[in-house]
C-alpha cells in the first residue's frame, strides 16, 4: 500500500503534471495517422488498392497484398511513423499493397463474401500480378482479413505464392472468447434487417468495449500521466482517432459471416461455399506463416492455433508473439519482433 | 467568471488580500523584545513584489489561453514561492507573535491558527488546480473525436462523483465499516448505479412502471393523431387528410401544395377500396404502432433485467474492497492513496461484471435486447415511410431496390470478368504457341 504524500510533495506533482500536461496539449494542433506515403493504384468503387511508396528497391521479389478486417479501418498498422507495422515492413525491404475497403453505405447493404472474396480481393491480386508480371504474390491477412485469405487461398492457389495469417479466426467454435459465445446467441437477421442492411460502427465498439468494459476508465485514469509526455499524448490521440473512426458493415456480409463462421463453423467443417464452390483448406498448399498474440482476447490464440492443422502445406510456421490483438500491431516490440520476423519469413522464400 | 483563467485570478486575489491583511497587521504591531519583524516583513515584501510582477505580467495578457500556454515554468515557480512563503511565515509567527505583544483583539484569531491557514491556503489551491483541471479537461475534450467525447465526460463526471466519497471511504477503511449495509449507508443503491451507468455507458432505465406507463401514454396520443384502429374507417381517412393537409398547409411550395391536394382527393376515392380489403395504410400505421409500442415496453423490461444483472453482479465489490484495505490499514496503518484505492476497485468490478457477462443467461438477454431494439427500429422505418409514401421522397424500401439492383450487377459484371479471363486464357493458349512457329519462320525464310 502506498502511503499518502505529504501535501506540499503532492502540490509540486500535480504542477509539475499540470504544467507539461498544459505545454503538450496546447501545442498540439492536428492528430495525424497513417502517414506512410502510397498511391492510390486501382480503384472499384469505394475499394481502393494502395501502393505505399519506397525509397529505394524492394529487397523481395515479390510483392505483399494486405487485406485488413471490414470491421475498423487499416490504419492502425501505420499509426504513427515509429509504430507503423507497414513503415518497417518497407524498411525491411518488402513491396506493400494494401486493400483500403471504404466505408460502406446503404447502396452496399447486398454486397456478399463472393463480392469481397471473389470479386474484389482477386481484382486486387490480379492487378498487382499483371503489373509486377508474375503468376503469384504474397498475401497477408489480419484478423477476418486473414479468413479472407485464407478462403481465396483455397479458392485460387495458384496465384498465391505465401499466405502470412496475423490474428486471423478459423475455428469459431470456442468459448474462450466473449465475442465467440456472444455471436453464438445473437439474432442476427433481426440485428441486419432491424438496421436496414447496414450495421453501424458504434454497434460493432460497443460489443468490442464491453469485453473489457472498465479499459476506458483505465485509459482515461492514466492520463495525467499520458499528458505529460508529448509522444504517450500524441500516442493515445492517435489511438482515440482510429477507434473512433469505425466503418459500417455491409449487412449480408455480416449476416454470412456471423452464421456460417460463429454460429455454424462451416469453414472449418468443410461446409462453407462461395459462389456455389466449396471452399476446402486442404487446397492451400502454399507455404504459410500463421501468427498470433499471446493476451488476445478479441481472437484468442485458441482460434487461431489450428489454421496450419487444416491446410495442406509442408512448409508451415506458428509464431507467437505478445501483446493483445491490437497491440502486437501498435506496440514498441512489434517494431522489434514482428515485422522483422514476417519479412524474414517472406524473404527466405521469395 | 468567465473562464477558469478569471477564476485563477479571482482566488489568487483573495488570497493575497488575506496575507496583505494578516502581515499588515503583524508588521504595525509594536515590538515586544526589538528583535522586531523586520526581516520577515522584508521577506513577505519581497515575496509580495514577485507576486504583484508575476500576475500583472499574466494579467497583461489578452488571450487566457496563451498565458495558460506560456506560463508552466512560471506557474511551477509561483507554487513553490507561495508554499516557501507559507513554511516562513508560520515559524515567523510561531516564534514571534507572543513575543511581538501582538493584539489578538485587532483581528479573527482563528485565521492565524496554523491548521486554518494551511486549510485556506490548500482550499485556494484546491480551487486553482480544479480551475486549472477543468481547463486541462476542456482542451482534452477538443482534441477527442467527437463520438469519443461522450465516453470522456462520462468518466470525468465518474471520477469526480467517487472522488467526493473519498472522504467517508477513507474513515469506513480506517474504523472497519465494510458491511454491505453499513456501506450502502454512505453510497447508497443510487450513487452505486449512476457510477455503474457511467463507467458501463447505460442510460438507466429507472423506474420500469412509470416509463411504460409513460410509453402507453405516448402511443396512446399518437394513435390519437392516426386514428383508432378498428374507428370508423372515415373518420381515419378525414384525421389523415387533416394531418397531411396540417404538415404540408404551411409549404410555400404550390407544386408540393398542388401535389398533396391530388394526392388526398385520390385517396379519398380509392379508401373505400382498401377499407373493404382492410389493407388501407392507415390500418396498416396503426398495426404497426400498436407492435411498436408491445415491442418497446418488452424492451424496456428486459433492457431493466439486463442493466439489474449488471449492478447485482458488482454490488458486493466496494465492501470487499473496503474489507481488503481495513485488513491492510491494521498492518500498516497506512492509508491507500485516491488513485490505487479507485484502480482496485475499478478492476474488481471488471472482474465482477465479467463473471456475469460470461453467462448464457446474460448472453441470451443482450441477444433478445439487440433483436428487439433492431426491429422497433424497423417497424418505425416502415411506419415512416408508410406516413410519408406520398411524398416526393425516396424511401429506404426503394432505396433498397438500388441497392439489390448494384448488388446484381456487381454478380454480373464477376461473372463476365470471369468469361473473358476464359476466353482470353483460351484465345492465349494457341497464340503462345505462336511465338515458336514465327521463330522458326525466318529460318525457313532464310532457306527459301
Amino acid at each position: 500500500m502506498s502511503q499518502a504524500k505529504p501535501l506540499s510533495e503532492q502540490i509540486i506533482e500535480q504542477v509539475d503534471t499540470a504544467a507539461e500536461a498544459l505545454k503538450n496539449i496546447n501545442d498540439i494542433q492536428d492528430v495525424d495517422i497513417a502517414t506512410a506515403p502510397r498511391d492510390i493504384v486501382w480503384e472499384d468503387g469505394k475499394l481502393k488498392l494502395l501502393r505505399f511508396r519506397r525509397e529505394t528497391p524492394a529487397k523481395a521479389h515479390t510483392p505483399v497484398l494486405v487485406s485488413y478486417a471490414l470491421v475498423n479501418r487499416w490504419e492502425m498498422m501505420d499509426l504513427q511513423p515509429n509504430r507503423s507495422f507497414i513503415r518497417k515492413l518497407i524498411s525491411e525491404g518488402i513491396d506493400v499493397y494494401l486493400i483500403d475497403w471504404g466505408y460502406p453505405t446503404k447502396i452496399d447493404r447486398y454486397k456478399t463474401l463472393e463480392d469481397y472474396i471473389l470479386g474484389h480481393i482477386d481484382d486486387c491480386v490480379d492487378y498487382i500480378r499483371k503489373e509486377h508480371n508474375l503468376d503469384k504474390i504474397n498475401l497477408l491477412g489480419v484478423c477476418q482479413g486473414g479468413t479472407f485469405s485464407l478462403i481465396y487461398s483455397a479458392l485460387h492457389p495458384e496465384k498465391v505464392k505465401n499466405l502470412v495469417t496475423l490474428v486471423t479466426p478459423i475455428d469459431f467454435d470456442n468459448e474462450e472468447g466473449l465475442l465467440f459465445k456472444w455471436a453464438k446467441d445473437m439474432d442476427v437477421d433481426a440485428v441486419v434487417d432491424g438496421f436496414g442492411g447496414i450495421i453501424p460502427g458504434d454497434f460493432l465498439n460497443t460489443g468490442f468495449d464491453l469485453l473489457k468494459p472498465m479499459n476506458k476508465t483505465r485509459k482515461y485514469m492514466a492520463l495525467p500521466e499520458t499528458m505529460k509526455n508529448k509522444a504517450t499524448l500524441m500516442n493515445f490521440l492517435r489511438m482515440e482517432r482510429w477507434v473512433a473512426d469505425s466503418p459500417a458493415q455491409a449487412g449480408e456480409t455480416y449476416r454470412r459471416f456471423i452464421k456460417d463462421m460463429y454460429q455454424h463453423n462451416k469453414l472449418i467443417k468443410g461446409e462453407f461455399e462461395l459462389d456455389g464452390r466449396k471452399v476446402n483448406l486442404h487446397n492451400i498448399t502454399m507455404p504459410i506463416l500463421t501468427i498470433y498474440a499471446k493476451d488476445d482476447h478479441i481472437v484468442p490464440p485458441a482460434t487461431t492455433k489450428p489454421i496450419n492443422d487444416l491446410v495442406a502445406s509442408k512448409d508451415k510456421e506458428l509464431m507467437e508473439f505478445p501483446g493483445g490483438h491490437i497491440g502486437v500491431f501498435v506496440g514498441a516490440r512489434s517494431q522489434d519482433l514482428l515485422t522483422p520476423a514476417i519479412a524474414k519469413w517472406l524473404t527466405v522464400r521469395d | 467568471m468567465n473562464n477558469p483563467w478569471d477564476a485563477i485570478v479571482e482566488n489568487q486575489k483573495k488570497v493575497m488580500d488575506f496575507w496583505s491583511n494578516v502581515s499588515s497587521q503583524m508588521t504595525s504591531a509594536p515590538s515586544g523584545n526589538g528583535k522586531k519583524t523586520a526581516d520577515s516583513a522584508d521577506s513577505f515584501s519581497k515575496w509580495m513584489e514577485q507576486q504583484k510582477t508575476m500576475w500583472e505580467q499574466w494579467s497583461k495578457t489578452a488571450a487566457p489561453n496563451d498565458v495558460l500556454a506560456a506560463m508552466p515554468e512560471q506557474f511551477r515557480q509561483w507554487t513553490e514561492m507561495q508554499q516557501q512563503f507559507t513554511e516562513q511565515y508560520m515559524t515567523l509567527y510561531k516564534e514571534n507573535a507572543a513575543k511581538m505583544g501582538f493584539s489578538l483583539s485587532q483581528m479573527d484569531m482563528s485565521a492565524f491558527m496554523p491548521t486554518r491557514v494551511m486549510e485556506d491556503n490548500f482550499k485556494n489551491w484546491k480551487t486553482w488546480t480544479q480551475s486549472g483541471d477543468g481547463w486541462l479537461r476542456n482542451q482534452m475534450m477538443g482534441k477527442l473525436p467527437f463520438n469519443m467525447q461522450p465516453h470522456y465526460a462520462n468518466f470525468t463526471e465518474f471520477y469526480d462523483d467517487v472522488h467526493r466519497y473519498w472522504e467517508p471511504f477513507s474513515r469506513m477503511i480506517q474504523n472497519g465499516i465494510f458491511d454491505k449495509d453499513m456501506v450502502e449507508k454512505f453510497f447508497a443503491r443510487d450513487a452505486y448505479l449512476k457510477v455503474v451507468n457511467q463507467l458501463m455507458g447505460f442510460k438507466p432505465v429507472g423506474s420500469v412502471t412509470e416509463l411504460i406507463d409513460g410509453v402507453n401514454a405516448y402511443f396512446e396520443k399518437a394513435m390519437d393523431q392516426f386514428g383508432q384502429e378498428g374507428a370508423k374507417w372515415q373518420t381515419v381517412s378525414e384525421t389523415w387528410r387533416s394531418k397531411m393537409n396540417e404538415f404540408l398547409g404551411g409549404s410555400h411550395v404550390p407544386l408540393l401544395q398542388f401535389g398533396n391536394d391530388i394526392n388526398n382527393r385520390l385517396r379519398d376515392q380509392l379508401t373505400p377500396f382498401f377499407n373493404i380489403a382492410a389493407q388501407g395504410r392507415q390500418t396498416e400505421i396503426s398495426k404497426l404502432m400498436r407492435d411498436i409500442q408491445f415491442s418497446y415496453i418488452s424492451f424496456i423490461l428486459k433492457t431493466s433485467e439486463l442493466q439489474t444483472k449488471v449492478y447485482d453482479a458488482g454490488q458486493f465489490v466496494l465492501p470487499d474492497v473496503l474489507k481488503d484495505y481495513y485488513e491492510q490499514y491494521q498492518g500498516s496503518k497506512e492509508m491507500p492513496e485516491f488513485q490505487a484505492f479507485l484502480h482496485k476497485y475499478i478492476n474488481e468490478l471488471e472482474d465482477a461484471i465479467l463473471t456475469m457477462l460470461n453467462a448464457d443467461e446474460y448472453s441470451k438477454l443482450q441477444s433478445e435486447i439487440a433483436g428487439l431494439g433492431a426491429n422497433i427500429k424497423k417497424m418505425t422505418d416502415k411506419a415512416s415511410e408508410l406516413v410519408f409514401a406520398d411524398l416526393p421522397f425516396l424511401t429506404r424500401t426503394e432505396g433498397d431496390d438500388f441497392a439489390q439492383e448494384a448488388a446484381a450487377s456487381r454478380r454480373k459484371i464477376r461473372l463476365l470478368e470471369q468469361r473473358i479471363e476464359m476466353l482470353e486464357r483460351q484465345l492465349q493458349a494457341p497464340a503462345e504457341a505462336k511465338p515458336a512457329a514465327s521463330k522458326a519462320k525466318p529460318a525457313a525464310a532464310a532457306k527459301k
